[in-house]
């Protein structure tokens, strides 16, 4: 949905195609925020666009959706980031185009038991953070794990507000 | 609508949501723009407003070049709807952007854009808008700016009076667009129109005197002096006080005629009290002030006010800086030449060339030594403008010359002008008239000698002639000036520069090198080099006696380190000695020197006076050593690539420098595109080769249009070539082996082998020919055996084959010239393998197969790897004993598996056909984790299957797997059934009888200090053997001791050289191990993958060691550690390595999560904090095996107090670990599956498999 759709409107799309998310893009087709029914519900002021209240969405969390499985460290990566924010969801994108929404309960359902930190080996560090990136310019902060680094281990751009430029590894 | 999003936005910046106001003018703009496409013209007015609001709103944050988008699309939406005013706004922002941006080029375009559009202004009228067109005061404004920069910044003046011009004529009454255009068009010496834009100007600012004094220049050049002096005459008037504009006006009247005028305004100009400044900082009014008494001195002078003259000149002499001092005494100078008193006049002209030596100096004093009819000092003067303006020289000693024709110091001087204005033939016909005068005068003849190489500007007649002789005779002059003037340092460089390049042409160094065996040198003097320069003299005596030859690179490198300051004669030594490396295939060593010599390329190519001008006056010269040596490079460059096997390489190093006119280079060139591939491409050089080749290059030809034709797989055009020409060559030449082996390939595609039997009969190999000819003979013959159903004749022949395989591998000099021998004949191996297999001779087949893998592991120094024979009896005495062998051959297009049996001799062969890279393929796709076992014991248990067919449960299965079988836990799908021991090959069983009992152990353990477990699996191992482990730092090489069992617990490393990392910064690599006498029986590897370094653990099979535990990947710590453990104990107890191994795996899998917490919580006691605390995590993993996730939570929990004022990464990691895991078990808990403590969380093969055993399994 266009950001500049108002929240009543949203609210009636969402509920004529009873769809559980919808996905507020930009003019520019960047993804602004997911919204559930609880989300879409506390947007109080429904003659406002969707911009207008953007402030008040959840934190956005985009997950690269190439390649379409989650490696076990990719998992336990972003399982720790939606307890972390709190998160109700995650946004998957596939050639910058939003693909699906994964609800919280089915990562924690797909966190398998006999590995919860990884395996303890003996080569590499098994600290070593996965390629997750925070914008810190996003309010509140969003995040992205483009699964594949960028060309010459670049930190990708915020993919939520097209100015805030280079986002930063989330340490 | 727009308006309200607009004031939305607004209010959001007023309430500091800046981000908010940006997208909500960004959606708004967004719907306008889809308004506008779809029609809607009181969208383009909003669409205006909101790109000027977004504009704004990302000023701050935005690059000015990230900031063109928005407004290149309003452009375009303008351009459409037919909106100029909207359309210039865009226009005139983006040339602002584009100039802040640093793009000052497409801001002129736009300024440009901007000035066509200008008179199409207006307004622009929306429902409820109304928006002015931008006014022109800002277009004024931006236009200036782009026209400042490109006239400051770039000074592009072509684009400023272009833009400037149209500028002027929208704003007319503006000094800014007549200013730029008034100056640019003078820049570029456009004064008529500069005239008519500084005129403009000067109306427009009628009290700025610049503008005028700007014109007046324009109107001098023009030829308007007098408008030029009124222009002067206003500015004056303004600026009574400018003493620059007096001079300029002074400067006027002088040059029109009128010196009492021009004197008024100097003797203003001069009165000026200006002090001479100190220190040697110019002052530009003293500089003006003396420019002003030096052009005063000119126009007394002219006025005949030579007295006058005189004595302000003398008064300057003495008084003024340099420069002036020096133009007073040209002045002197004059006035005594003109009075007739040379004497006086070649004073002061001397005193003028002792403060600054001018050409204009020296003409006035040659001139003056001529009246004098001193003409050896006038040609010596204009003999030393040559070095200011060659042409002038030529041009005035020209008329000395004329004046006095048989002075030979004017006829030398002429001919160096000439050869220095670079017309060498003229300067040999003046030079030749002087050396009959001057015969002695070493001058002469080296300038002679350099004329015959240097260009001329003046013809290409002369450069067209440029040739070998031409260079001989240089050689030869300045050979013979060398010896005429011995101390004198210029003929010898030069002979020794002209030396070291000509030699890199073959026809100079030939004929240099055979001249040095001629009485009295060569050339026109009898030149005799070895007497001019002993050294190069000796050089080439040294190479004529060895580079002829085959030297070898020590010889040629004695030669080379005599070589100094010659770097194209060295280089052309370099190219030799890599020539020699190359015949002994030291193909690093070649490349080295052959790099060495490329860059003697840049050398070439400087004068031999100066290092870093470019040699333009010897160009013939440079171009022809240039492209010798070039090609030289690239010859030998490509070679050496092509026996790297580089061979794209290779053709781009001989398209670099090989040309097209010799038959060498172009062969070798066709050669390579052969082999990369490109054979249309070489097949296109042949009738070019054709052209080229002699008599002797007629059968080279002939093979390569015949691989050409194989190549293209064009067989019956290959026969035709082979057959015409084999019948012209010796039967038993080296050339005739080269033909009938491409005609057998020839055969044997057409499916003729009878053909090739019958060729090979006719042909047969010279006794002495080359091993490789020999071998590819008996591998081809028995090919066409096979081919003719004689199986057992074709296994004679690929044994045959082999034999010289073998012996040539032995003789190769390093481990991966060894190597590539190997892979390129392991298609002889396969087929002598099958070709075993159809004749039934199965023995022989497994024989051959062991033959084929022993060459496959490193060697240890100074050992064949092909015991062979004497080892399979151990296998085969082993296979009595309650054993099955299980070898695997991975062939192109087939899996073979051979079964030895107990008590039989012969093998059971079974084959599948199979590609092995699909068949392995998806193993490697994913970690050994994500193993499916049901779909790996589907896909690979038929390979190990008819193996249970041949043995009991309980028998050890003896695998050898092949190829990328190695890396497969083949072992698992037997793991309920039978124990399994690998053997690398058949061939490399056991060594020697090793120990067999296991009292004694050195278990190494933890040497970085980082890695709890594997510290933890060290002490348990020890415990088994009651003895006590070195950890951390006392985990070092020289621990390394006799035991029965090593066991290292350590990080491993898998590149290019594997190691084992111990403590210290001492590694383990797989060349250490093989100079190591290891006593131990028994080698455990518990590093990470150190499967994946199967080269470490073979390392150790061959330094002596029977048997060696190693992983397939990586491993986890834990797992492992039980499995160490139990297996040491079961081998303790007596049970054999294999069974011992497949025990403790099975045990390991069996383990269930209660009796992982058992373990845990009874290790606990008594453990320190750091061990405590990965036991504690160990337990948290079992219990979340088990589904008890609350139990995993409180053990993770217990890990941060037990760690209390523990310090160290160890203990970092591990509190890391604990809260990453609470993290995870929180999100875990909201899907808690049932809790259930039988489950087994190390049944996955992930933990048991890892580990397999090698070598002796008992």
């Amino acid at each position: 949905m266009r950001d500049d759709v108002e929240v009543g409107q949203a609210r009636a799309a969402r509920e004529r195609v009873n769809a559980e998310f919808i996905v507020v893009v930009t003019s520019d087709g960047n993804p602004l925020g997911v919204l559930g029914v609880p989300e879409l519900a506390e947007l109080a002021a429904t003659s406002e666009t969707l911009t207008a209240v953007a402030h008040l969405f959840p934190t956005l969390v985009v997950v690269g959706g190439d390649p379409d499985e989650l490696a076990p460290d990719e998992l336990f990566d972003l399982a720790e980031l939606v307890v972390r924010e709190r998160l109700r969801f995650v946004l998957v994108e596939r050639d910058g185009q939003p693909a699906g929404v994964v609800p919280r309960a089915a990562i924690a359902d797909a966190l398998p038991l006999d590995a919860l930190d990884g395996l303890a080996v003996r080569t590499g560090n098994p600290m070593v953070p996965a390629l997750r990136y925070v914008c810190r310019k996003c309010a509140p902060p969003s995040f992205q794990l483009p699964r594949v680094p960028a060309e010459g281990g670049r930190p990708p751009n915020c993919r939520r507000v097209f100015f805030h430029g280079a986002t930063e590894p989330d340490a | 609508m727009f308006a309200d999003r607009l004031a939305s936005a607004r209010q959001a910046l007023a309430e500091g949501n800046h981000d908010q106001a940006v997208l909500i003018v960004g959606s708004g703009l967004a719907e306008a723009r889809r308004r506008c496409d779809r029609g809607d013209g009181d969208a383009l007015a909003w669409t205006v407003v909101l790109t000027t609001e977004f504009d704004a709103l990302t000023e701050d944050v935005l690059e000015p070049a990230e900031r063109t988008r928005p407004w290149e699309e309003l452009r375009a939406l303008a351009r459409r709807a037919g909106a100029a005013p909207a359309e210039l706004g865009s226009v005139l922002r983006l040339a602002v952007l584009h100039l802040r941006a640093d793009r000052p080029e497409v801001a002129a375009e736009h300024a440009a854009a901007v000035l066509d559009l200008v008179p199409r202004n207006g307004v622009l009228r929306a429902d409820g808008v109304e928006i002015e067109g931008p006014d022109p005061t800002t277009i004024h404004e931006v236009l200036a700016d782009v026209a400042h920069d490109l006239y400051y910044r770039r000074e592009d003046f072509d684009a400023v009076e272009a833009l400037a011009g149209a500028f002027a004529g929208h704003f007319p009454d503006s000094p800014i667009p007549w200013y730029f255009l008034g100056h640019s068009a003078a820049r570029l010496e456009h004064h008529d129109d500069a005239v008519r834009a500084l005129t403009r100007l000067a109306e427009l600012v009628p009290d700025a005197p610049g503008p005028l004094v700007a014109l007046s220049g324009s109107l001098f050049h023009v030829d308007r002096r007098q408008e030029a002096v009124a222009a002067l005459d206003q500015a004056i008037a303004l600026a009574p006080d400018e003493a620059r504009y007096r001079y300029f006006r002074a400067r006027v009247h002088a040059a029109d005629g009128r010196a009492e005028e021009a004197l008024a305004d100097l003797d203003d100009v001069i009165g000026v009290p200006v002090p001479r400044p100190r220190g040697g900082r110019p002052d530009p009014a003293r500089e003006l002030v003396d420019l002003a008494a030096v052009l005063r001195l000119n126009l007394l002078v002219d006025l005949g006010r030579t007295g006058e003259a005189g004595a302000e000149a003398r008064v300057l002499a003495d008084t003024a800086d340099e420069p002036t001092a020096g133009a007073a005494y040209a002045v002197l100078g004059e006035l005594a030449f003109d009075a007739g008193d040379h004497r006086r006049a070649i004073v002061c002209f001397t005193a003028q060339l002792d403060l600054h030596e001018s050409a204009e100096a020296l003409l006035s004093r040659a001139a003056t030594y001529e009246a004098a009819d001193l003409l050896d000092a006038a040609a010596a003067d204009l003999d030393a403008v040559t070095a200011h303006d060659p042409d002038l020289a030529v041009e005035v000693l020209s008329g000395l010359r004329e004046r006095h024709p048989t002075h030979a110091g004017t006829a030398k001087a002429l001919g160096h002008a000439l050869l220095r204005a670079l017309d060498p033939a003229r300067a040999v016909e003046e030079l030749a008239a002087a050396h009959r005068r001057l015969p002695d005068d070493w001058q002469v003849v080296a300038w002679l000698g350099l004329a015959a190489i240097t260009h001329s500007a003046a013809g290409d007649d002369w450069n067209a002639g440029f040739g070998s002789r031409r260079v001989l005779d240089a050689v030869a002059r300045l050979t013979d000036a060398v010896l005429l003037a011995p101390d004198e340092p210029y003929p010898r460089r030069h002979l020794r520069w002209l030396v070291d390049r000509a030699c890199a042409w073959p026809p100079v160094l030939e004929f240099l090198l055979a001249a040095r065996d001629v009485p009295r040198g060569f050339g026109p003097g009898g030149a005799d080099l070895a007497a001019a320069l002993p050294d190069v003299d000796d050089l080439l005596t040294r190479w004529s006696r060895v580079v002829p030859g085959e030297p070898a690179p020590a010889d040629l490198a004695a030669l080379r380190s005599g070589v100094r300051d010659l770097p194209v004669l060295g280089a052309l030594l370099d190219l030799r000695t890599a020539d020699a490396h190359l015949r002994r295939c030291q193909v690093s060593e070649a490349l080295g020197l052959v790099a060495e010599a490329e860059r003697a390329l840049l050398d070439v190519g400087r004068p031999p006076l100066a290092d870093l001008l470019p040699d333009l006056d010897h160009r013939e010269l440079v171009a022809v050593v240039h492209a010798e040596l070039r090609k030289a490079v690239a010859a030998r460059g490509s070679r050496a690539l092509h026996r790297l096997g580089d061979l794209e390489g290779a053709l781009e190093a001989a398209d670099h420098g090989l040309g097209d006119d010799d038959f060498d280079d172009l062969y070798q060139r066709a050669v390579l595109l052969r082999d990369v591939g490109r054979v249309d491409e070489a097949v296109g050089r042949l009738p070019r080769l054709a052209e080229l080749a002699t008599d002797a290059d007629r059968t080279r030809l002939a093979n390569l249009e015949a691989t050409l034709h194989l190549s293209r797989r064009d067989f019956d055009a290959a026969a035709d070539v082979l057959e015409r020409v084999l019948p012209t060559v010796a039967p038993d030449s080296y050339d005739a082996s080269v033909f009938v082996g491409n005609l057998i390939s020839v055969h044997l595609e057409r499916d003729e082998p009878a053909r090739v039997l019958d060729l090979v009969d006719r042909y047969p190999l010279p006794a002495c020919a080359q091993p490789s000819l020999l071998l590819d003979r008996y591998a081809m013959r028995a090919v066409a055996l096979c081919g003719l159903g004689d199986h057992r004749g074709a296994a004679d022949g690929f044994r045959a084959a082999l034999e010289i395989a073998e012996d040539v591998r032995a003789g190769l000099p390093d481990r991966e010239s060894r190597s590539s021998w190997q892979a390129t004949h392991l298609w002889v191996y396969e087929q002598a393998v099958l070709a075993s297999l159809a004749d039934g001779d199965l023995v022989g087949a497994l024989e051959l197969v062991g033959r084929a893998k022993a060459h496959a592991f490193p060697e240890r120094p100074g050992h064949r790897a092909a015991a062979v024979s004497a080892q399979r009896l151990d296998v085969a005495v082993a296979v009595r004993g309650g054993c099955v062998l299980a070898e695997f051959y991975v062939a192109a297009d087939r899996v073979l598996l051979f079964v030895l049996t107990p008590g039989s001799a012969r093998p059971v062969v079974y084959q599948w056909a199979a590609d092995p890279d699909e068949l392995v393929g998806w193993f490697f796709d994913r970690s050994a984790r994500e193993l499916d076992p049901d779909a790996f014991a589907e896909a690979f248990g038929p390979l190990v299957a008819p193996i249970t067919d041949h043995c009991a449960p309980g028998d050890v299965v003896l695998l050898v797997p092949h190829g990328e079988l190695h890396h497969l836990p083949l072992h698992a799908l037997l793991l309920d059934r039978n124990p399994v021991c690998r053997l690398p090959s058949s061939g490399l069983g056991h060594g020697r009888p090793g120990r067999r009992e296991w009292r004694t152990a050195l278990v190494l353990g933890d040497p970085g200090g980082d890695c709890a477990h594997a510290r933890r699996e060290a002490e348990a191992v020890a415990e088994v053997f009651g003895t006590r482990p070195a950890l951390g730092g006392e985990a070092t090489r020289d621990r390394l001791s006799d035991a029965d069992v090593i066991h290292l617990a350590c990080r491993a490393r898998f590149d290019d050289d594997p190691a084992v990392l111990l403590a210290d910064g001492h590694e383990l690599t797989v060349q250490d191990v093989l100079g190591l006498e290891i006593g131990a029986g028994l080698v455990t590897l518990a590093a990470c993958e150190s499967g994946a370094g199967e080269e470490l653990a073979h390392a150790v099979l061959h330094a002596g060691v029977p048997s060696v535990v190693m992983s397939l990947w990586e491993v986890d710590d834990l797992s492992t550690s039980l499995l160490m453990a139990d297996f040491y104990a079961r081998a303790r107890s007596g049970a054999g390595l294999a069974v011992a191994l497949r025990d403790a795996q099975s045990a390991l899998a069996a383990t269930t999560a209660r009796e992982v917490v058992a373990h845990c919580d009874e290790r606990l006691a008594g453990a320190d904090p750091v061990t405590a605390a990965a036991l504690l995590l160990d337990r948290a993993g079992a219990q979340a095996a088990a589904g008890d996730v609350v139990g995993a939570a409180a053990s993770c929990r217990e890990v941060d107090p037990v760690l209390a004022g523990t310090r160290g990464p160890s203990a970092g990691r591990l509190r890391a670990r604990a809260a990453r895991r609470l993290t995870l078990l929180a999100l875990k808990a909201e899907s808690a599956p049932p809790v259930d403590y039988a489950t087994r969380p190390f049944a996955h093969p992930y933990h048991w498999a890892a580990f397999v055993l090698v070598g002796d399994w008992r």
